[in-house]
């Protein structure tokens, strides 16, 4: 099935010698189909959304509300509730600025937080909020019995990363947001690698937020925040301007009701149409995606795991996702990416993947990642395999 | 980091020629910015041309990829090094081709390749007054109705480095060219005239062309007593030439030649004068062979005026 819908991707298409992409938990590939829909945009209607009568603005406002309905269905969540940012980033930022925390309250995360999930937490450590971490056990999954003796009435929200884009672990979100939940903690999950990978339900998980990128999800650079709306609809903005209000005065003003009040200025319109266009192409495999990942995870673990002084971070391939970390002794692992890149045409990332506190707590450089998303094949992680043997024998 | 310094040179020349590496040479600039601010290098340049260079060797020969790979860094040096040492040498060559005239230096004869036009001296082939040449009486070699003038000198790699070419004609055509030899003594050479007036010395006893390639085999090691052991090793009566020699006898001969020379156009050794074409330089045979055949097509064309 997979197979089939690699003709949607124009890049996998090309001729010449064809390229491996192994670098989906950065950026996805994209179908023709969300770029001819975002194509459709510039071409035929672009005008700004809510604002303008004129027929170009009612088109844009129609398929920019429509967009919001895709995107919620896509999580099961209301419309109202889906806000527009700039990617996962802003909306854990924008979180971080409406939530009224006090002295004394404590942020809890994992050991694995992206940046735009610790860095945030830091500029709240001057004002004296405490940041937590919940450490994972040793193979790098989720410590339950940990988490569960950490929770006090001083949460005041758990923030945490739901699958990780070091290692591909995914903890346990709804048991977690349950017992936060119980403590009256407000909690966060960082969807950026989950939401593209498995069907994400935000209602039966019961997270207070949860934040995600289009560009991860076959979409193009747009960001989305799912927020409870009685709690948004309580909170303040900390970005405002054009939209985002009813009505001003020199002094006064009333707000508008979430989502819009949320969202300042001109929107990405094009953005949030392609990615609902990406949430309609993946609405009907989304449920195959993560087999189809774990499947080709254990063939190139397996593939590579005996190769010499290679170490894969993390749990076995069952536990982590599309996700293979790796680093090996004797060959820097920014040398490992270009050469797979300059040899073999295979992309994939290497670095500290924005999670340097991991990094640097366990003293260990960077790795290798390769990501994998559904128009990956075996035959793809055969080539990649054969690649890195070949590259590792430089050493 | 070491591999950004001789990036820098070679992208820098590249760039001229081709727009595709003038990114690359930014990037190894900035890499030697950050280097000489005592930062480490934040673009990964020397790890991308390190795989691009292994990854292109590779596809050539695995072992050679790996030895690069394994490598790098102590070849970037060699290569850093090699370039330090080179790029003293070329501004010491220029310093001396601006001051003395030859790159390599006041006392050298050797051959100067920053030369361009490959002969002893400065002036432009376009001064040059090919109606003025004549053979004089000075030594030829060769039968034919084509006359080679060449203005030289014994003393001259240049001229030396002519030699073969001008044997190679000889053979060739025959009885179609003779070759005429004017003394051209380039003062900065040592012992130019002297070996000018010894040669007509030798021509006095009808040896002038066994003297002349002896003085070019022994070029380097030319000396008073050189030019003595030369004319003894051709069995010229010594004391004759001695004489011949000793008098000056024929510096005026010699002098004459060279204002002839001036007269002429000629800047440098060895020049040559073949009707109205002029062969700067020790030239390929196939410039010698053109300016022959042009030579020809002339002689033909007054001829048929003539009928």
């Amino acid at each position: 099935m997979f197979e089939k819908l690699r003709s949607d991707f124009p890049l996998l298409q090309k001729n010449g010698k064809p390229i491996i992409y192994f670098d989906s938990a950065c950026m996805s590939l994209k179908p023709e189909q969300v770029v001819k829909k975002m194509d459709e945009y510039y071409y035929e209607y672009p005008a700004c959304a809510g604002r303008s009568n004129h027929k170009l603005g009612q088109r844009a406002t129609e398929e920019f509300n429509s967009a919001r309905k895709t995107i919620a269905k896509f999580i099961n969540a209301k419309e109202n509730e889906i806000i527009f940012t700039k990617n996962t980033t802003e909306g854990l930022n924008l979180v971080y600025h409406i939530i009224d925390f006090k002295k004394g309250d404590i942020i809890l995360t994992t050991d694995k937080e992206h940046n735009s999930n610790l860095l945030p937490i830091h500029l709240l450590k001057e004002r004296g909020i405490k940041h937590e971490i919940v450490p994972s056990q040793k193979d790098g999954t989720f410590d339950m019995d940990k988490f569960e003796s950490m929770m006090n009435k001083n949460v005041r929200l758990v923030s945490m990363v739901h699958t990780s884009n070091i290692d591909g672990t995914t903890i346990p979100a709804k048991e977690i947001i349950k017992i936060a939940h119980d403590y009256k903690a407000l909690v966060m999950l960082d969807g950026a690698q989950s939401v593209p990978h498995q069907k994400t339900d935000a209602k039966k998980l019961d997270a207070d937020f949860l934040a995600f990128s289009g560009h991860k999800m076959l979409g193009p650079s747009i960001g989305v925040l799912f927020g409870k709306y009685n709690i948004m609809e309580k909170a303040k903005p900390f970005l405002v301007g054009g939209d985002t209000v009813e009505s001003t005065t020199y002094s006064s003003h009333k707000f508008l009701k979430p989502p819009e009040k949320y969202e300042a200025g001109l929107q990405n319109y094009a953005g949030a149409i392609g990615l609902a266009e990406a949430c309609r192409y993946l609405e009907k495999i989304i449920d195959k995606i993560e087999k189809h990942e774990l499947e080709l995870n254990k063939l190139i673990t397996d593939g590579i795991k005996n190769f010499e002084g290679l170490k894969i971070i993390g749990p076995g391939a069952e536990k982590r996702g599309g996700i293979i970390s790796f680093y090996v002794k004797g060959m820097h692992y920014h040398d490992i990416a270009l050469m797979l890149d300059e040899t073999s045409n295979i992309m994939i990332r290497s670095g500290q993947h924005c999670v340097h506190s991991w990094f640097n707590a366990h003293n260990i450089d960077g790795s290798a990642r390769a990501s994998l998303y559904l128009y990956n094949t075996k035959e793809e992680a055969k080539v990649f395999i054969e690649s890195l043997n070949k590259i590792l024998k430089l050493r | 980091m070491v591999f950004c310094f001789v990036a820098i040179i070679v992208f820098g020349i590249l760039g001229i020629f081709s727009a595709k590496y003038r990114s690359y040479f930014r990037e190894s600039l900035h890499c030697i910015k950050r280097t000489a601010m005592l930062k480490p290098c934040d673009t990964n340049f020397d790890q991308q041309m390190k795989a691009k260079i292994t990854a292109g060797l590779m596809k050539r020969s695995e072992r050679l990829g790996k030895i690069v790979y394994k490598q790098f860094n102590k070849i970037a040096w060699i290569f850093l090094i090699a370039m330090i040492i080179s790029t003293f040498f070329t501004g010491l060559s220029i310093y001396n081709l601006a001051v003395y005239g030859n790159c390599n230096g006041p006392e050298s004869t050797d051959i100067c390749v920053l030369n361009p036009e490959g002969t002893s001296g400065v002036g432009s082939a376009a001064d040059l007054k090919p109606w003025l040449v004549t053979a004089d009486d000075d030594p030829y070699i060769g039968n034919g109705n084509i006359t080679i003038v060449e203005f030289g000198c014994h003393a001259c790699p240049y001229t030396k480095k002519a030699e073969p070419i001008l044997k190679e004609l000889l053979i060739k055509y025959d009885g179609q060219i003779k070759l005429v030899f004017r003394d051209f003594p380039v003062e900065r050479h040592k012992l130019s005239k002297q070996t000018a007036e010894a040669a007509e010395c030798a021509d006095e006893q009808g040896k002038h062309w066994e003297y002349h390639d002896l003085l070019f085999e022994r070029q380097k090691e030319l000396s008073n007593e050189t030019i003595v052991a030369i004319a003894k090793d051709i069995g010229l009566n010594i004391t004759q030439f001695d004489e011949c020699y000793n008098s000056g006898r024929y510096s005026a001969e010699v002098e004459k030649d060279f204002a002839d020379g001036q007269a002429a156009g000629v800047y440098g050794t060895p020049t040559f004068f073949i009707g109205n074409i002029t062969v700067v330089g020790p030239k390929p045979l196939a410039d010698f062979e053109k300016a022959i055949k042009g030579q020809q097509i002339a002689n033909e064309n007054i001829n048929a005026c003539v009928e």
